[in-house]
């Protein structure tokens, strides 16, 4: 049997072991210092230990990473989504050592990731936002002008909706420039930024994609709705879109693909756009299995990691777009450790969680139980919920009922924000783009108001205040470099704890 | 008193364990754990979080915001018990001033001490129980400035 090692932690190597073992694949995991009681280890049939506890120090650590695979003798890495699942370097490495990269080549990545490069060839197939990659502060200012504030500046080799600006007049573009270069530099590696015509609150549509090299075969698995983000960076997911008719539709989709194989891409990705007044603006290729990869399995049926390990493993990808038929309606709510309504991540230790059990119309991909400590070193993603429904409607109700029995307690999460935002009108008509949060109404019902009253009048309320302190407390205690790291890191890469 | 949760008003007074919504309504409180029960029906507190002026509770789910204010000008002022038990100790003197979590009464319920500290700072305005008395649960022992 063939092992695959799963080089990240958390709910995506659950979720990617459960393929393996149902493919008659070994998957095989990696955790660090901080992980020690993880999840995902004992989802994995073999892990090493690669130790640390910032990301530098293990999950984007291509040595001990392509090392932990040579001690467990590995056939494939899989990355996962985040750390290192769309660095060329790495897949160029795990292919130089003997292993199989489950993900496109070295060179469609080093294309794809870089982001002028990326748009460069979609612009001869889709429309592309005004802009292009400057050096200077003086050949910016002169650029913004052409093109027309509200510009946007962001980092070339950047991702994830990170390290992105919206500059409204010259003085922003001004004060901005130097630090955009310098966070550029220690997010990315790299100091190459670019400016290009930003285009305020559009919806923001993907397509899923697979490819196979081997046969030339690329096929599209229809759309996932993105525009519930905070700090651009999504919450809510729907597939299908509300804003598309079947006549969009198809033109998004074919442009998706055609730029997909304009390059030659191999294996599981995404082509997002933003979608303002009727007009679809190509935005960038994600080349790795995405967070919200699950709703697009509900609606089509198809796993895919599985086809990630079909195509990766030589077997191929045998699907054939006429039969790729997307049934029923699916919405994933992302559940994380963070205040929500400020969005900022709280570390803490998970008292209760309970959730409901999967059926048929709620899948639950998760790596937390009950007294799980939430390290501070990484993502706040905890759990994503998967509703799906033979419509929009029945689908919502579902994700209603399923948020309504989630418990996790000892933390906060964004639980309230999923319940107030599937009761709020724009997300029930299905109306709405990435100013969706700037404008939200919290939702509570009476009877919960007033045992909230009643709770913060009760003398013994005073053991469950959770307050910074304690917090601040909690985390020394349990890691007491986190106040002072030491060398460098990553950090972007880290929660953004309380503070 | 009035309070505000999630911007909504609401009329609440607590004797013990039994609420008052809005002068009429009758409700019986329990806890357990982490559920408060009102009247038979449960509700799950996962988070609770003081602040300044309100308080962040996320109770079902869902997410309410309760207005501090009037809890520490009203309620705060009155220690009441919250247990029954009896009155072990009184580490506080009538007109002495206290800091916010100091210490002021210890009681003892079920062979076990339990110190009751101030919520805020502030000053002993009155005592009302003596030691080794017997106290009820809800029962205001002391009041403060």
């Amino acid at each position: 049997m063939q092992k695959v090692l799963i080089a990240n932690r958390g709910e995506i190597v659950i979720r990617i072991a459960n393929t393996c073992k149902k493919l008659g694949f070994i998957p095989c995991g990696i955790y660090s210092d901080a992980d020690k009681n993880a999840l995902h280890i004992k989802y994995c049939e073999e892990t090493q230990d690669i130790g640390g506890s910032y990301p530098n120090e293990n999950y984007l650590n291509m040595d001990r990473i392509i090392d932990a695979a040579k001690k467990m003798d590995c056939d494939f890495i899989h990355p996962g989504y985040g750390f290192l699942a769309e660095k060329s370097e790495f897949a160029k490495q795990c292919t130089d050592g003997g292993f199989i990269f489950i993900g496109p080549s070295f060179k469609v990545l080093e294309l794809s990731g870089n982001k002028v490069l990326a748009k460069q060839v979609a612009s001869t197939i889709a429309p592309v936002a005004e802009g292009k990659e400057v050096s200077r502060l003086d050949e910016s200012i002169e650029l913004a002008d052409k093109i027309g504030y509200p510009v946007i500046l962001k980092a070339t080799k950047g991702g994830g909706g990170r390290g992105l600006r919206v500059l409204n007049t010259v003085n922003d573009l001004k004060k901005s420039f130097n630090i955009s270069k310098k966070e550029a530099t220690s997010s990315f590696g790299s100091d190459k930024v670019y400016i290009e015509k930003y285009i305020e609150n559009p919806r923001h549509i993907e397509v899923q994609i697979l490819g196979d090299k081997s046969s030339s075969n690329i096929i599209h698995l229809g759309e996932r709705e993105c525009s519930i983000q905070r700090r651009n960076q999504k919450l809510i997911e729907e597939t299908p879109s509300s804003a598309l008719t079947d006549e969009t539709r198809d033109l998004l989709t074919k442009m998706a693909v055609s730029i997909m194989k304009e390059i030659k891409y191999d294996n599981a990705g995404t082509v997002e756009f933003l979608y303002k007044d009727g007009k679809f603006y190509f935005m960038e290729i994600n080349s790795r299995i995405q967070v919200e990869h699950a709703i697009t399995e509900e609606v089509t049926g198809i796993d895919i990691v599985e086809q990630q390990l079909d195509i990766a493993s030589g077997k191929g990808l045998l699907l054939e777009q006429d039969k790729i038929k997307a049934k029923g309606h699916a919405i994933e709510c992302r559940i994380n450790a963070e205040n929500p309504f400020t969005f900022t991540p709280c570390p803490g230790t998970v008292k209760q969680f309970l959730a409901p059990k999967n059926n048929k119309n709620i899948r639950i991909d998760s790596s937390l139980y009950s007294g799980y400590a939430i390290p501070p070193f990484y993502d706040s993603l905890l759990a994503k919920i998967i509703s799906n429904g033979k419509n929009r409607k029945e689908s919502i109700e579902n994700m209603r009922q399923a948020l309504l029995s989630f418990r996790i307690s000892g933390i906060p999460s964004t639980i309230p924000f999923h319940v107030s935002a599937l009761n709020d009108d724009r997300f029930l008509h299905g109306v709405y783009d990435t100013s969706f949060i700037n404008n939200m109404k919290y939702y509570s019902d009476k009877d919960s108001e007033i045992a909230a009253a009643i709770f913060v009048h009760l003398p013994k309320r005073i053991q469950y205040v959770q307050n910074k302190d304690e917090i601040n407390l909690w985390l020394l205690s349990k890691y007491n470099s986190f106040f002072n790291p030491e060398g460098t890191f990553y950090y972007n890469n880290i929660m953004r704890w309380a503070n | 008193m009035k309070i505000k949760v999630n911007n909504k008003e609401f009329d609440i007074e607590i004797f013990g364990n039994k609420a008052i919504i809005n002068e009429n309504l009758e409700k019986k409180i329990e806890i357990k754990d982490d559920t408060l029960i009102i009247d038979n029906k449960e509700f799950f507190i996962d988070y609770y979080e003081e602040k300044e002026e309100e308080s962040l509770l996320i109770i079902n789910g869902m997410a309410v915001v309760v207005s501090k204010k009037t809890i520490d000008e009203q309620i705060i002022k009155e220690i009441k018990s919250p247990m029954n038990g009896h009155v072990n100790e009184i580490l506080v003197k009538v007109n002495s001033t206290i800091e916010k979590g100091q210490g002021l009464v210890v009681l003892e319920a079920m062979k076990m001490f339990n110190e009751i500290k101030s919520p805020i700072k502030g000053e002993i305005k009155n005592i009302l129980v003596q030691k080794n008395q017997a106290v009820k649960s809800g029962e205001t022992m002391i009041i403060l400035k």
